[in-house]
């Protein structure tokens, strides 16, 4: 039995009350996943255990290496003809390769203070890493270049995407330093990469996106703009989520070290709907931006994850064949 | 119902301990990190709706827990119907001790102190018994305690009134100390012997300037008892400037000055002062005043010139001071006295003979000149020389008539010394003592030295000290063993080491024979060179002329030998004019009550002596208010008869409760209380963790 195995057996005995929606599904438990120390082993055990579970996924044949025959039709390149399949079925079809290759895919990690707060065994921070190294380690196995950018209120470390031997560790060393900075600013680290990324590529922020909405809509447009497909990951813990504290307590600010004084029975319902808000105006913006947003709360398996970026990727993949046969409709 | 110690009732305060516990639930304990309070909103803490008492039952149960653990505490009593009224107490035992030391004589003191008796006699409450003492030197009652169970406190207080009007300051130094044991030992021995309550107040009010003069020796060695207390009224002059003159040396080594001490008081703001001499008239004429500066708490030594010898000034007046009662120092010249010594004896002249020695053993002195007259022992027959001599010392053997002229001196109170040169002394020795006493030549192995001294004899108690004690550094190269009848009845005050008599005193008639058995020439020793030869004879003499002889300056309350004073009359006059009559066998004179020139007149011959304040009777600054701690006296503040009423109210509470034992039985309610309340509380939990249970 592979470590994987063990740890799916292990995910379907012990966590079917924390993923009840998933039950039956063979997937690893967060919890015992983050108790592996190395991120690039937890980020192989996910990618691994995605490849496994592939036979039985809803998303069977994504993939990054998305490519497609199409019928010659006048006006494209005879360059990519396959000639190959003409003398097999006589027919003219063109070889569409996507640029895959040269996907560059830069990883936003949020580093700030407030992704330091977990209600499970581990923390938001954790589980954004893990996160970022699966899908990096992920890419990597694409032999995709893949970058990272963490941030708190600004640049903390920035890789830029590789893909040679040794850029991996390298990876999971800046993803594997601590919280160091205080409040969450996205608007710093959304110009930098604006700035630093010239070539179109792929941008995956992955953030509590607890900061206002305002900026992070500009920002994001801006990005959006230059042409990169940006995936946003929300990370959140499933208390923030439900607010499900039970006696008053004094609440302390991870970010800005305020406290308050909080009687959850009496504030529940008017922080439910004040996060029910925030989260919509995100949610609007990200739809209004054309960007994928996926909220992710850190008791959900990573492979989910995975399956969600896949999604995206296949969004943007049929996202980008409908605007190409658009585009080279016109001409024709 | 009434309480002991009321005050645990203040822990009545803990029974809203558990409802502040029970609040303290329910107010945050908790404190939760949370990753961004942006959609949160404070809430106000709302205790009152929380604060909702779950279980009267159970907080009544720990609320009179805690009411009877603190009333037990508190030591309840049922107080019986006597109540103690002021009218109760036992009468008080107060010793008035009132300084009537020279430094009193200040201006105004003496007023002050009769007003603090007075208070204090004002205070007399029924019951009181009261008695006033005086102190300077010594101490006296004035008016003694009752031994009457029933003591009047009007009868009482009158009688220390007349008895304080009779009293004024004297001139003598305080001896403070003394009196504080003496009173402190009486009063104390009052309360324990008449059987009286233990609840007795024995206080002793000291009335004094607490001058940093007065003696507390005596209170070194004193363990102040317990139930004594000490009150101390202290007065103090309106102008503290007191600078005292005293001698500063007996002897007027220069002969024209004297050197006298001015020494300025702690507390005193003067500086400058002048001394010029006086005498009875005032001040004498044409004199240069000198000046001095003695800065305060400082002395100073000055030399003054003595007066001219055509004036009668007998004392030196100090002016600058604000008190006078000790500025004016009396002086009499020093006598020069001469001592006839007769030497009987035939020895070779020069340094092998004994006489060689003698006559460099008496030195003259300011007060002394001996007058060394020698004869062989022929000439003893006729010369009147030993009629007037103080001391024969006789060094070869006389002749029977010579001998018994010499036995005639000394039973008539005369004093001879016999040094046994020689064996052939032997036969004088015989005819003085008895036949008994023979004499045998010894010449020891090497030499013989002092072995045994009794120290305890005038003659050697000078040296007693153990500095100079040491005679062992005397040799005797040859002695006379002296053989002594066995019922011979003098002493023997020093032996060789052998054992054998190295010197003897013997009585004879009204004189005494003292017995050297070696000579303190070089042939015999070398005691002639060593330290003890001159003190020794010096001794010798002194005792020969009767013991001291009245000096020139005394202190007032020192006591003045009267030398020589053999049955015959004499009498004392005193400044103030005033003559005292002296008994036939009085030995010394105590009246010196006052300072100035006393004259003795004994038998046509008038010796005067001058009589001064003493010195520490200057230092006026009062001494520092732990002086008295140290020695273990702490004096306290009065209490009052209300106060005492209330200790007394107290020790009968304490005995009241101690009988009646209430707290027990508060206690042993309060064990049941709380093992009910344990019970219950227990009864409780398991009720409410069942429905869990059950619901789980």
């Amino acid at each position: 039995m592979s470590t994987a195995d063990r740890f799916k057996t292990a995910s379907r005995k012990g966590n079917a009350k924390s993923n009840s929606g998933l039950r039956g599904a063979s997937y690893v438990d967060p919890t015992t996943l983050m108790r592996i120390k190395s991120l690039q082993m937890r980020a192989k055990v996910v990618v691994e255990g995605f490849y496994t579970g592939m036979h039985r996924s809803p998303y069977h044949g994504f993939s990054v290496e998305f490519s497609e025959y199409r019928q010659y039709s006048p006006g494209d390149d005879p360059r990519y003809l396959d000639w190959r399949l003409y003398a097999r079925s006589d027919r003219y079809y063109v070889k569409r390769f996507e640029d895959e290759t040269n996907l560059r895919c830069h990883l936003l990690v949020d580093m700030s203070q407030s992704m330091g707060f977990g209600s499970v065994a581990y923390t938001k921070a954790d589980y954004a890493k893990t996160t970022a190294a699966t899908l990096a380690y992920f890419l990597s196995t694409q032999r995709d270049a893949v970058g990272v950018l963490a941030f708190d209120e600004q640049v903390t470390e920035y890789l830029p995407p590789r893909f040679r031997p040794g850029h991996m560790h390298r990876l999971m060393l800046a993803l594997e330093r601590p919280l160091a900075g205080t409040a969450t600013d996205l608007s710093k680290p959304l110009e930098r990469i604006a700035e630093l990324v010239t070539k179109r590529g792929l941008v995956v922020l992955i953030s509590d996106l607890l900061a206002p909405i305002d900026a992070l809509q500009t920002h994001l447009g801006y990005l959006h703009s230059r042409g990169h497909e940006v995936v946003v990951f929300r990370i959140l813990d499933p208390a923030e989520i439900d607010f499900t504290f039970g006696k008053p307590a004094m609440f302390h600010d991870l970010e800005s070290g305020r406290e308050l004084y909080v009687d959850p029975a009496t504030t529940r319902e008017e922080y439910l709907r004040r996060f029910a808000e925030h989260r919509d105006g995100i949610r609007t913006a990200c739809n209004s931006l054309g960007i994928d947003l996926y909220e992710a709360t850190i008791d959900r398996p990573l492979e989910l994850v995975l399956f969600d970026f896949l999604h995206a990727r296949s969004r943007s993949g049929r996202r980008v064949s409908r605007r190409t046969q658009v585009g080279r409709g016109g001409p024709g | 119902m009434s309480f002991l110690t009321p005050l645990y009732l203040l822990g009545l305060a803990a029974v809203s301990l558990p409802l502040i516990f029970h609040l303290i639930r329910r107010t945050p304990k908790g404190r939760y990190p949370f990753s961004s309070l942006m959609f949160v909103t404070p809430s106000p803490p709302r205790l009152t709706q929380r604060s909702r008492i779950d279980n009267w039952l159970l907080l009544l149960l720990r609320g009179a827990a805690l009411i009877l653990l603190a009333a037990a505490f508190a030591r309840p009593f049922l107080r019986s119907i006597a109540q103690l009224g002021v009218a109760d107490i036992a009468g008080r035992k107060i010793a008035i001790l009132v300084d009537t030391s020279a430094s009193m004589q200040r201006e105004g003191l003496w007023d002050q102190a009769s007003r603090k008796v007075e208070e204090v006699l004002d205070d007399l409450g029924p019951g009181d018994d009261v008695a006033l003492y005086r102190f300077d030197a010594r101490h006296e009652v004035l008016v003694g305690f009752d031994n009457q169970s029933v003591v009047q406190p009007e009868q009482k207080a009158s009688q220390l009134r007349a008895a304080l009007a009779g009293l004024k300051p004297g001139w003598s130094a305080s001896n403070l100390g003394d009196a504080l044991v003496a009173v402190a030992d009486e009063i104390d021995q009052l309360g324990n012997t008449d059987g009286q309550d233990i609840q007795t107040v024995r206080r002793i009010v000291l009335v004094s300037d607490l001058q940093e003069g007065a003696r507390l020796d005596a209170l070194r060695t004193y363990h102040w008892p317990s139930d004594v207390e000490l009150v101390v009224r202290t007065v103090a002059p309106v102008a503290g400037n007191n600078a005292g003159l005293h001698l500063a040396s007996g002897n007027e080594t220069p002969r024209e000055a004297l050197r006298v001490r001015v020494s300025n008081s702690r507390d005193s703001a003067r500086e400058q002062f002048t001394l010029h001499w006086e005498d009875r008239l005032g001040p004498i004429a044409d004199q240069e005043p000198i000046h001095v500066y003695a800065p305060s708490g400082e002395s100073r030594v000055v030399r003054v010139p003595l007066p001219p010898a055509d004036t009668a000034a007998d004392r030196l007046v100090l002016t600058g001071d604000d008190h006078d009662y000790d500025n004016r120092l009396f002086r009499i010249p020093t006598r020069q006295s001469e001592l006839p010594l007769l030497y009987v004896g035939d020895d070779e002249e020069g340094q092998t003979g004994l006489r060689y020695y003698l006559e460099r053993a008496f030195p003259e002195t300011p007060e002394r000149k001996v007058l060394l007259h020698a004869c062989s022992p022929e000439e003893l027959i006729a010369t009147e020389d030993l009629d007037s001599a103080n001391m024969v010392i006789v060094s070869s053997a006389l002749a029977e008539r010579q001998t018994d002229r010499l036995k005639g001196y000394v039973e008539s109170g005369g004093s001879a010394l016999i040094v046994l040169k020689d064996v052939a002394t032997g036969s004088t020795i015989g005819r003085l003592m008895g036949p008994e006493v023979t004499l045998d030549e010894v010449e020891p192995v090497d030499y013989a030295m002092f072995g045994q001294i009794d120290f305890t004899d005038p003659l050697f108690s000078p040296f007693a000290d153990p500095r100079f004690s040491d005679f062992t550094k005397i040799h005797f190269w040859q002695y006379r063993r002296i053989t002594l009848p066995t019922d011979w009845n003098g002493r023997v005050l020093a032996r060789f080491d052998s054992e054998a008599p190295l010197l003897l005193e013997s009585s004879i008639g009204r004189g005494r024979l003292w017995l050297l058995a070696a000579g303190w020439h070089p042939k015999d020793s070398d005691l002639s060179r060593s330290t003890k030869f001159v003190p020794l004879l010096a001794g010798m003499l002194e005792r020969a002329t009767g013991g001291s002889k009245v000096a020139t300056q005394y202190d007032v309350g020192d006591r003045v030998p009267i030398p020589g004073h053999r049955g015959l009359a004499g009498s004392i006059s005193a400044p103030n004019g005033s003559t005292f009559e002296l008994a036939s066998d009085a030995a010394s004179f105590d009246e010196t009550n006052e300072p100035g020139v006393y004259t003795l007149t004994l038998d046509d011959a008038q010796v005067s002596f001058a009589v001064n304040v003493p010195a520490e009777e200057s230092r006026t600054a009062r001494m520092s208010a732990d002086e008295l701690g140290q020695r273990g006296v702490a004096p306290g503040q009065p209490v009052t008869r209300s106060e005492m009423a209330d200790r007394l109210r107290q020790m009968r509470d304490v005995e009241l409760e101690g009988r009646q034992k209430l707290w027990r039985w508060l206690i042993a309610v309060a064990l049941a209380v709380l093992i009910l309340e344990t019970w219950l509380a227990g009864r409780l939990a398991r009720s409410t963790v069942k429905p869990m249970e059950t619901g789980a």
